[in-house]
């Protein structure tokens, strides 16, 4: 038995190689992109790696990063339990579009007004953002099942549709834009009993954080999201249903286990938590709901469920190296003029890379265990 | 009257064509199984290689040069990782569609002095004609027609379309799959880079492709991978954002509704229409030999 166990030990680590590779090809890159942009000074590239850890040692950056991972890591599980069951939805950009807006009818109609009901409609605006996502993920769902169209093709066109939905919704019905107040189309602002501040003024308050950590609801959502999707995945009879069909559907078909059922319903749970991607920005910062929010989150949760391997601990970590890609860009930018757009550039390209590493590697390791299993055969 | 209905047919073409270029260009792709979302990308670096070429080339024939190039080599990148690496394709797709953004923000800012847009920029004249009217119409009295001709007429055509239907009979007559893949994503974004071109020669904005690419994937599937039939179908999108600019339409209908309209008679349509559209078989699918 010992023997099994470094084996496994050393599978680990080979699996870790294609995340490294991926890293490490694209600093070189981004070293000659530096490079290139600086005119070829390679004080100033060395100077720009200085920015780049700096930003790891302070508590504003190290707050940036949270506030920029926490929207992705929820947008990397969503993606990541519609990949593990064999779905592509690209459709999480218009399902948080959708999750935000149908929250937000919720808040300004409905909510309770009394501060001493701030959980309660914590917990309503959750169930209806999740009702939203749902909600957008059901109709390529059906067309899926039902009718074998593509996912890809009628998320894209959902994604189309939500954009517009909300922008109507934000220009017509909720508009709650008063003359020489702003010009950034927006809702009604929410009643100050569902915005997400209370944690954020209790910990503020009594213990020393530094403020700019984003410790909104939002943030313990996302924490509960995790937990629970990483419980899910490995411990429950639906987690293993989902990875069964996404690596081998035939052995679904023959262990009796419908198909389209496992795929109708990982289609929808994504959809419902990509509902929440960005309830951060929408209840903790803005308190208000505008088509102006940050956008292409849902295409960087797809990344992010890519690098990290579709396991939320992996999530986590991927979307943190996104924060903090984005966070030492704007650092770049502010400091030595570098585009924070070339951080989009190498984010595509550690994507690539680590996929195609990862690809070897699992040729590799494969071959390994087959050698393994003959030579075990040999012993006997 | 006239005139609007001239106005209308007019803005219709030069609407239709960015989708239909990709349409067209994810023809070319999917028959020859690779399935390329990164049409998006495709056409905004295009769009940015046209402006930046001509600008600095001081001539519209160098931004075509510039336009095609930056297409091409988005291409080359995804013919690398999909058949030759074998990645998953659309993992590829999205990955380059982040690139997309990034490089072109970051050359613009480095060669215009502005992230968010370009230069104006002025040569978009070609035999004294208006390149983007000019690209436009190509798409339907020229690309069009040629691509037909090339898929089902012509011998390479066939091969191609064998590659992406049944590779593993494809190999065994002596096709090199790998070759034929290649020539088809490649096709597919040189075409899909005039789309690019034809989006706005006179400046390039952050953005400026605006999803014109995955609508052009599903004008390709509305038109069941067949060329002249999806740059049919793109032209559906083009009449709706045609019409959007029209004075009495506005006064009528919401701007919202119109700009949705389109996306969802494609829901619609493909809901209906199942069972005829069908894809190349092997989409999708990466040919690993003697598996």
């Amino acid at each position: 038995m010992p023997k099994k166990k470094t084996n496994n030990i050393k599978y680990f680590l080979l699996s870790l190689v294609a995340p490294v590779v991926g890293i490490l090809i694209s600093a070189i890159l981004l070293f000659f992109l530096i490079l290139l942009i600086r005119k070829g000074s390679i004080s100033d590239t060395i100077h720009a790696f200085y920015i780049m850890g700096q930003t790891l040692t302070s508590t504003q950056d190290l707050g940036y990063i949270i506030a920029r991972a926490e929207p992705l890591v929820i947008s990397g599980i969503a993606a990541a339990i519609a990949f593990r069951a064999g779905v592509f939805n690209i459709g999480t950009e218009g399902q948080y579009y959708i999750g935000g807006l149908v929250a937000s009818i919720y808040a300004i109609y409905f909510s309770f007004k009394s501060p001493s009901l701030h959980w309660l409609n914590v917990i309503f605006v959750v169930i209806f953002a999740m009702l939203g996502g749902a909600l957008w993920a059901l109709i390529p769902a059906i067309l899926k099942v039902k009718k074998g169209v593509h996912e890809v093709i009628t998320t894209i066109m959902m994604n189309q549709i939500a954009y517009t939905t909300a922008k109507y919704f934000v220009n017509g019905p909720l508009s709650g834009v008063k003359g020489g107040e702003s010009l950034e189309p927006k809702t009604m602002n929410f009643p100050a009993a569902v915005d997400f501040h209370r944690l954020y003024d209790i910990f503020h308050g009594h213990f020393p954080f530094p403020k700019y950590i984003p410790l909104y609801e939002s943030l313990f959502i996302a924490a509960i999201i995790v937990f629970v999707a990483y419980i899910i995945i490995f411990y429950t009879n639906w987690g293993f249903e989902i990875e069964m069909l996404g690596t081998n559907p035939n052995a679904t078909k023959y262990s009796g286990v419908p198909p389209k059922v496992v795929v109708f319903n990982a289609m929808l749970w994504s959809g419902a938590i990509a509902g929440l991607i960005n309830i951060q920005e929408i209840f903790g910062i803005k308190g208000y709901y505008t088509h102006h929010m940050t956008s292409g989150l849902g295409f960087d949760g797809i990344a992010v469920a890519l690098i990290g391997y579709n396991n939320p601990i992996g999530v986590v970590l991927a979307a943190f190296l996104f924060g903090f890609l984005r966070t030492a860009g704007y650092n770049l930018q502010f400091e030595l003029g570098i585009p924070n757009s070339t951080m989009d550039l190498i984010t595509g390209f550690i994507i690539i890379v680590m996929v195609i590493a990862s690809v070897a590697m699992n040729r590799y390791i494969s071959k390994l265990r087959r050698k393994e299993v003959l030579s075990e055969a040999g012993d006997r | 009257m006239w005139q609007t209905i001239w106005f209308i047919i007019r803005s219709t073409i030069i609407s239709s064509a960015p989708i239909g270029y990709a349409a067209l260009g994810g023809v070319f792709n999917e028959r020859s199984g690779v399935v390329n979302i990164a049409l998006e990308g495709i056409l905004l670096v295009s769009s940015f290689g046209y402006v930046a070429g001509a600008f600095f080339g001081h001539s519209a024939w160098w931004g075509l040069f510039w336009g095609i190039m930056a297409g091409l080599l988005l291409s080359l990148i995804h013919a690398v990782a999909t058949v030759t690496f074998k990645i998953n394709h659309i993992v590829s797709g999205v990955a380059l569609n982040t690139i997309a953004i990034g490089v072109t923000r970051m050359l613009s800012l480095v060669m215009f002095g502005q992230e968010t847009q370009s230069k104006t920029n002025s040569y978009t004249q070609i035999f004294g004609m208006d390149i983007q009217w000019l690209v436009a119409l190509m798409l339907f009295l020229v690309i069009a027609p040629l691509s037909y001709w090339l898929l089902f007429k012509t011998s390479l055509g066939l091969r191609l379309r064998s590659v992406g239907e049944n590779p593993e009979a494809a190999d065994s007559l002596g096709i090199s799959v790998e070759k034929m893949r290649y020539t088809g994503v490649l096709i597919g974004g040189v075409i899909a880079s005039l789309g690019g071109i034809a989006l706005y020669p006179t400046i390039w904005q952050s953005g400026i492709s605006g999803g014109r690419g995955f609508i052009g994937l599903a004008s390709m599937i509305l038109g069941n991978w067949m060329p002249i039939r999806s740059v049919l179908a793109s032209t559906m999108f083009g009449f709706a954002d045609a019409i959007r600019l029209l004075d009495f339409v506005k006064a009528y209908i919401p701007d919202e509704f119109l700009t949705a309209l389109p996306y969802v008679l494609v829901l619609v349509v493909l809901a209906g229409l199942i069972g005829k559209a069908r894809p190349p078989r092997a989409d999708g699918v990466p040919y690993v030999r003697g598996e």
